[in-house]
């Protein structure tokens, strides 16, 4: 067959949404990956490994392989039979396929939610009581004269983030990158941290106190305490100083915020103080999201119940309580008693009683790859990759909404998650849904 | 690690109020960072988290305290050991 | 499709110039037809009011700043949900509904027709993807054009042959409606947390005004012969004295008039029809406007009219927004968007003892019966900025009933009361004047030729009231008008019946609309060879992944037009 070449392909793999890549394929093998970076090479040139390729139930306690029928004949049972089944993960699908999950939880009456509750949901409820002074990526590019990178490590995560929008990119008014200035906050020197012209380095769970230490110095008041968060205090004024006056400033921040403890008050307290520096400046504030749809999750979600993640469907109508309808917190109550997991490994992630708990109930996986969350399933649907073998629209860190294209053919009998999805839902509305 | 007197490439310990489970030492190239420990997200990382999220859905992934101790023969964990541990 | 015949019913249809006149509607296909065959299905509306279904030329319900909005304000929705049904899905309300809510609302009332009125280009794949979702209703958007660096560039060139060209591309690309401008000008100004309040500022760095880009605009949507007016939100939202940049603004379009057809329509005049010096100072520029308005037929407006319950500010107006969120010290959200635009959202709740607030509210319907005209004014409340579109048939009950009106006026703050000229004005809408701003004259406006009538080939969108025109004193009994507004007996839409006594009964597709206008091939080669060669430099995202494919839209509506280049 004769190689071909397909260009603009968007990659599939962080959110930083690189949709200049060039692919070069041979029937369903692909040869190369240009233009991105080396995760992406990986992404596409290694999509064959490890997969998933037969519809596996579990029979006498073993993954046999079956016909997609009866896969999903038995999935659609499961979902009817439980109480309070949880539809998880939909960070790495398409929108079109989180849209028909959705209905499925409508339908059977369960709990959808997707990986941002164990990831940026402090974010979000950060967002839900302060607000958010934000930009798409591009006016970053051309404008941000300051740039901050707070308990996130974009040459690791995003590898091409520095490239495309911050300190190595060129934009419209700030050319070269000498025309910016960047700022890391960590608690370890990490490889971004090495390109930083000035490196705060804060100590574990003390950036709550050194948020507020800035709110407190850029609002004109005094400073009380000698060190914060083992900061010496002239270097928090010194950083406030270079905030206030910077033309365009942008503030990324990861999971160094939402994981540690305070969580949401600590994203509460990074973009309040954005919004503060807007009395002074201009300045903006991105979270760096992680999966390339997790983002898509989440604005799916809310145009069609209202609420991001964490969503309660069972009384027929869309409740939002984190810490109540959350996955891990209903997990870990025993109130789940069915789950299907949809591109995402929790056996994997989820803290360990939580892991305990989920092991015990049935769980329906649609998954690419072998993983131990497919290992512990009673029933596997093998997915198309998006990106590389099915197409979809998928939402970047911004919330810019691009679509993924199809390169290559899934293999033989490999399903795109919105087929599958689709297909259940057929399925159960046959059986007869409880709800 | 000076402080443990571990080598770089030993076995070691780690344990919090949720869980322990035996790594590999590797010196790291991120330091100084006293008494802060790394481990790569995944399924042995989570063996030492709780599930208390605090009302947030959010269960706490970094910042957790831990002790390290040398592991002396003990093996690491493969992936398919450590998720019948977490069965267990 | 069954035939239907809908019997005995007043039926008011402003574009045939039919008044309340009892008379029969054969439906076909989806279409209204002269008549139907006996084996037809009788619909009996015997003592009710059939109107065409409502056209809403402007209501922010779709896309990245309405989803960030919904996202924000949890607290929003909590106390409004939406429960499942077997024709319905479940949902949320209040002012900024989810999608399926969203669609099963406005059939409620009988509208079968809305607009998104401002999406940003790069992320209107976003707003198709929830127009997609939101059921029933026939919709479209508006794409940002009066920040956009090529339009200001090519304004700045006096290259209006290759802008009309880029309008042209954009329209098609985003699979937009009409061009709508916003702040012109005053958003890019943002960029460096600045704003832009008269037609003469100059922009910065690019180095042209609001008013050279409004001007080119409206003559772009003049050669381009597009089907709507050029829908614009002027500079000074909100500010004391803005009513004079309103007026400038309307004045920029006087050329670029089409035959018949308005070269302008300037949406929500009541954030910007204000008289006075500062906030204790606002008085109502209602007057001067709807004289304008009143003696130049260039110019459409709409009023925003002001809700006293809680609301969300969204706008693409980041600058502004920015502004009132100092005032109303609450939640604050931006998202400027690169190389076009940008969105502003704040929470507030108007207060009838506000003293502006209460002026709002008086301007708003001071313009509604100021202008005499009611194929000049539409009804709206900029949802969800002057209060949610579930309110129209509370706007309609004050009206029509000058009664109504004055039991609220009684209610505002004293001093409003005493300024405003509201309060003598006794003027009564008809029930043919509120078919006439509710969908006739909005679906004129639109250059929707099957929409918002009730002739021979027009979409079968029906609305059917439970009022009795010929027994019914609206002014007296606006209570019972308000309901029937509220719920419809019937809602039809391309014939089918999708709702019947103000509940969901079926749930259908709707289409989206769409503009295509044909320029030549040179010109338009000319501008993309300037689009190639700038958008890396301009955009984060390649110009091939760009456009949007009409595949995208569940079900697409093209409307071609000719350019006159």
């Amino acid at each position: 067959m004769p190689k071909a070449t397909l260009q603009d392909v968007l990659c599939t793999f962080c959110a930083s949404g690189c949709d200049n890549l060039e692919i070069t394929y041979d029937g369903r093998i692909i040869d190369s990956a240009r233009n991105g970076c080396a995760i992406s090479v990986s992404r596409f040139t290694t999509s064959d490994k490890s997969r998933l390729l037969k519809p596996l139930v579990r029979k006498a306690g073993k993954l046999r392989p079956t016909t997609f029928a009866r896969a999903v004949d038995r999935a659609a049972r499961i979902l009817n039979n439980a109480k309070y089944p949880l539809l998880y993960g939909w960070s790495q699908t398409s929108c079109e396929a989180i849209s028909k999950g959705i209905e499925l939880t409508e339908l059977v009456g369960g709990l959808i939610d997707n990986t941002t509750t164990s990831c940026h949901g402090p974010t979000i409820l950060g967002v839900q009581d302060a607000g958010e002074a934000t930009s798409t990526l591009g006016e970053i590019r051309h404008s941000a004269d300051l740039v901050i990178y707070w308990g996130c490590n974009p040459v690791h995560s995003h590898p091409r983030h520095t490239n495309r929008f911050t300190v190595f990119s060129k934009g419209r008014f700030r050319k070269t990158r000498k025309d910016r200035k960047l700022i890391v906050v960590d608690v370890r020197q990490t490889d971004t941290a090495k390109l930083a012209d000035r490196f705060i380095q804060v100590q574990p769970n003390g950036d709550y106190e050194l948020l507020t230490a800035l709110r407190t110095a850029i609002n004109g008041e005094q400073i009380e305490q000698e060190t914060i968060a083992g900061v010496p205090v002239e270097t928090v004024e010194e950083i406030a100083d270079m905030m206030m006056e910077c033309e365009f400033g942008a503030l990324f921040f990861g999971l160094g915020l939402t994981m540690t403890a305070g969580k949401h008050r600590n994203t509460e307290a990074a973009l309040a103080l954005v919004k503060d520096l807007n009395f002074v400046t201009k300045f903006v504030i991105v979270p760096m999201r992680g999966w390339f749809n997790v983002a898509g999750a989440n604005e799916v979600s809310t145009w069609q119940t209202g609420y991001p993640y964490a969503v309660d469907l069972s009384q027929g109508y869309p409740r939002f309580n984190p810490g109540d309808t959350s996955a891990i917190d209903a997990i870990t109550r025993g109130e789940v008693d069915a789950a299907l997991v949809v591109a995402s490994d929790p056996v994997s992630h989820f803290p360990r009683e939580a892991v305990k708990h989920l092991l015990k109930i049935p769980i329906i996986v649609l998954e690419p790859k072998r993983t131990p969350t497919s290992e512990a399933a009673e029933v596997v649907i093998p997915s198309a990759i998006l990106g590389v073998e099915a197409a979809g629209t998928i939402y970047r860190i911004d919330g810019v909404a691009l679509e993924a294209k199809k390169v290559i053919d899934p293999p033989i009998g490999v399903r795109p998650d919105v087929e599958t999805l689709d297909t259940i839902i057929r399925r159960v509305k046959k059986l007869g849904a409880r709800r | 690690m000076k402080e443990l007197g571990a080598l770089d490439g030993e076995n070691v310990r780690l344990k919090t109020e949720f869980g322990e489970v035996i790594l590999r030492a590797s010196v790291s190239r991120q330091a100084p960072h006293k008494r802060v420990a790394f481990i790569p997200y995944g399924a042995w990382a989570s063996m030492l988290f709780g599930t208390a999220t605090h009302t947030s859905g959010m269960p706490t992934l970094k910042g957790v305290k831990a002790t390290v101790e040398r592991a002396g023969e003990a093996k690491i964990a493969t992936l398919h050991e450590i998720t019948r541990m977490k069965g267990e | 499709m069954p035939e239907l015949l809908i019997r005995n019913g007043y039926v008011f249809d402003p574009l045939n110039g039919i008044e309340g006149e009892g008379m029969d509607v054969a439906v076909k296909d989806g279409k209204i037809v002269e008549r139907v065959g006996r084996k037809a299905r009788v619909l009996d509306a015997s003592g009710m009011t059939v109107m065409p279904g409502g056209v809403d030329i402007h209501s922010h319900i779709a896309g990245s700043k309405a989803n960030c909005a919904r996202m924000m304000r949890p607290e929003d929705h909590s106390r409004d949900p939406e429960v499942k049904t077997k024709y319905a899905r479940s949902g949320v309300g209040h002012t900024i509904p989810s999608v399926f809510t969203t669609g099963y609302r406005y059939a409620r009332m009988g509208y079968t027709t809305v607009f998104e009125p401002a999406t940003p280009p790069l992320t209107t794949r976003h707003t198709h993807e929830e127009l997609n979702d939101i059921p029933i209703i026939d919709k479209g958007c508006f794409p940002l054009f009066g920040n956009n660096w090529f339009v200001m560039e090519y304004v700045k060139q006096g290259r209006i042959e290759e802008l009309a060209a880029y309008v042209a591309w954009m329209l098609e690309a985003t699979k937009g409606y009409a061009i709508k401008i916003v702040n012109p000008g005053g958003i890019e100004a943002w960029r460096w947390g600045r704003n832009l309040r008269h037609l003469d500022d100059t922009v910065p760095n690019f180095d042209v005004t609001p008013r050279e880009i409004v001007k080119a605009l409206c003559q772009v949507n003049k050669l381009l012969d597009l089907p709507h007016a050029v829908h614009i939100h002027p500079n000074g939202l909100s500010e004391p004295g803005n009513y004079q940049t309103t007026l400038d603004t309307m004045e920029c379009a006087r050329d670029f008039r089409r035959e018949g057809r308005p070269a302008m329509h300037v949406t929500h005049v009541q954030f910007t029809g204000r008289k006075g010096w500062s906030w204790a100072d606002v008085r109502s520029g209602a007057p001067e406007i709807a004289d304008y308005v009143n003696t130049h037929d260039h110019v459409t407006i709409d009023p925003g009219q002001l809700i006293f319950t809680n609301v969300t500010w969204m706008t693409a107006d980041g600058p502004a927004m920015f502004a009132l969120f100092k005032l109303a010290k609450t939640k604050w959200f931006n998202a400027d968007v690169e190389s076009e635009t940008g969105a502003g959202i704040v929470s507030a709740t108007y207060k009838k003892s506000n003293y502006v607030n209460a002026m709002q509210w008086g301007i708003a319907l001071e313009l509604a019966l100021l202008v005499k005209d009611p194929w000049k004014i539409y009804l709206t409340t900029d949802h969800p900025n002057g209060g949610p579109f579930t309110s129209y048939p509370r706007v309609i009950s004050w009206l029509v009933s000058n009664h109504a009106r004055q039991k609220l006026i009684d209610k505002i703050n004293k001093t409003a009361k005493r300024r405003l000229n509201l309060p003598g004005i006794d003027r009564e809408y008809s029930l043919y004047e509120i078919a006439t701003i509710t969908r006739a004259a909005t679906a004129k406006s639109l250059g929707l030729e099957c929409k918002g009538h009730l002739g021979l080939g027009a979409d079968a969108d029906i609305a059917i009231y439970d009022i009795d025109p010929t027994k019914l004193d609206p002014a007296r009994e606006y209570r019972i008008v308000r309901r029937a507004f509220a719920h419809a007996a019937y809602t039809l839409k391309e014939g089918r019946i999708v709702v019947k006594k103000g509940e969901v009964v079926r749930s259908v597709r709707g289409r989206t609309f769409w503009t295509k206008p044909k320029v030549s091939e040179d010109i338009k080669k000319t501008m993309m060879a300037d689009l190639q060669s700038k958008f890396d430099d301009y955009y984060t995202v390649r110009m091939a992944n760009y456009p949007i494919e009409e595949r995208y839209l569940t079900a697409s509506q093209a409307i071609t037009t000719n350019a006159g280049v």
